[in-house]
């Protein structure tokens, strides 16, 4: 007996397929044009991303990364203040039974424990590797900080939450993580500007490279260039703050709903 | 033909995908249903913005290639979509996350996700008290 929904999919399926043959017999060509690598914007973030003939270049081998954060770095900073006030608002409504839950004790049998002894320092280890590797390469502190708290996340189904949070992972612990991990990432953009405007020199905090005539900032250097060590920092505060609020959303998850069950 | 009908299938697969999401957000009464129909129209809406900066079975990613010459990849994609869609990839994961906190909340409030009935039970508290008074 088939189902009506599996009936569905499949004249889904079967409508889109048809669809894209007559569009394609009848177009010749695709639907959504295809890139012809003659766009200006493109050029420019080409030439400017790893160019050792000129003096503004990003020194950066991954061109989304020279995007990302030499114009768009303000961007990249309010896009984890909003994942930090989705974090704040989720809390704020079960903020009154984080502290005194009780979690589900119940730990999973030694085989898996066993694996996952053997997955979790990978995941964690990976997730702090494209934190620390954000500043050249694909990756960074968000994308980092959810990885190693997906394996926190195996650790906490395998363990139970009650034993994680007994060995001090509790719930004030990560909420002074997250909170000073902020403090330190404003601290570290603003201090050089407030450095920079009162010594009257040039400064710079969301730039992968070093430029001419700037003073202000903190240098790493990679394969014998100069790269800014800000973006080095910022990517590891990120991956701890971004850490510490995904393990607090798995304990808002945890008492929302079954609250009366686990609450001695 | 066969690399322009493939391209064609995909871009027009990830339109039937919005069209589900948004179905799922209109037509269906259950809040996590709309849930998870925004986070596919918003994950299809990033892969379409990526697809947009394609250049057909050549494509290459926007790295440098490290062999010396640090020269571009010479089919490399379109970056700046894909710059932009970081953003929305997080914006949207957030979003999420507060919606679904939120529908945890209305359920251990009013014992229901589906829409229907929690909108049902709100307009019978209200027509409730000016019956009273017709009755007595």
């Amino acid at each position: 007996m088939v189902s009506s929904r599996l009936v569905g999919v499949l004249v889904i399926v079967v409508i889109v397929f048809l669809a894209s043959v007559v569009a394609t017999l009848l177009y010749g060509d695709t639907l959504i044009p295809l890139f012809n690598g003659e766009r200006y914007l493109v050029r420019m973030y080409t030439r400017y991303t790893y160019n050792l003939s000129s003096p503004n270049t990003s020194l950066s081998l991954s061109m989304v990364n020279a995007i990302v954060w030499d114009f768009r770095g303000i961007d990249t900073f309010y896009e984890t203040l909003v994942f930090f006030t989705a974090v704040i608002a989720s809390t704020a409504i079960y903020y009154e039974y984080l502290g005194e839950a009780v979690y589900y004790r119940r730990k999973l049998s030694p085989i898996p424990r066993t694996i996952h002894k053997l997955v979790i320092p990978i995941g964690l280890a990976l997730g702090l590797g494209l934190a620390i590797k954000g500043l050249i390469s694909p990756g960074g502190g968000f994308q980092g900080g959810v990885l190693g708290a997906v394996g926190f996340y195996i650790l906490c189904f395998s363990y139970s939450l009650n034993w994680v949070i007994r060995r001090g992972l509790g719930y004030r612990v990560l909420a002074l993580t997250r909170i000073s991990s902020l403090i330190l990432m404003i601290l570290a953009i603003v201090s050089p500007v407030v450095i920079g405007w009162v010594a009257g020199l040039k400064t710079y905090v969301f730039q992968v490279s070093v430029r001419d005539n700037v003073y202000i900032g903190t240098l790493i250097y990679y394969n014998g260039y100069p790269l800014s060590m800000f973006i080095l920092l910022f990517n590891l505060l990120e991956f701890a703050a971004v850490f510490s609020g995904s393990i607090v959303l798995l304990y808002i998850m945890a008492v929302g709903g079954y609250r009366e069950e686990v609450r001695i | 033909m066969n690399t322009v009908l493939t391209y064609n299938l995909l871009a027009l697969s990830l339109i039937a995908n919005i069209i589900i999401g948004l179905y799922a957000v209109v037509a269906k009464p259950n809040l996590i249903k709309k849930i998870i129909g925004l986070t596919i129209v918003n994950d299809t809406v990033c892969v379409l913005l990526v697809l947009m900066g394609y250049r057909g079975i050549r494509s290459q990613p926007p790295i440098y290639i490290i062999d010396g010459t640090f020269s571009p990849p010479p089919h490399t994609v379109d970056p700046l979509p894909q710059a932009f869609v970081l953003t929305a990839i997080v914006i949207g994961f957030s979003f999420t996350v507060f919606l679904s906190v939120i529908a945890l909340r209305i359920y251990e409030l009013y014992g229901s996700l589906n829409l229907h009935r929690l909108l049902v039970s709100e307009v019978v508290e209200e027509v409730e008290p000016d019956i009273e008074p017709l009755e007595e």
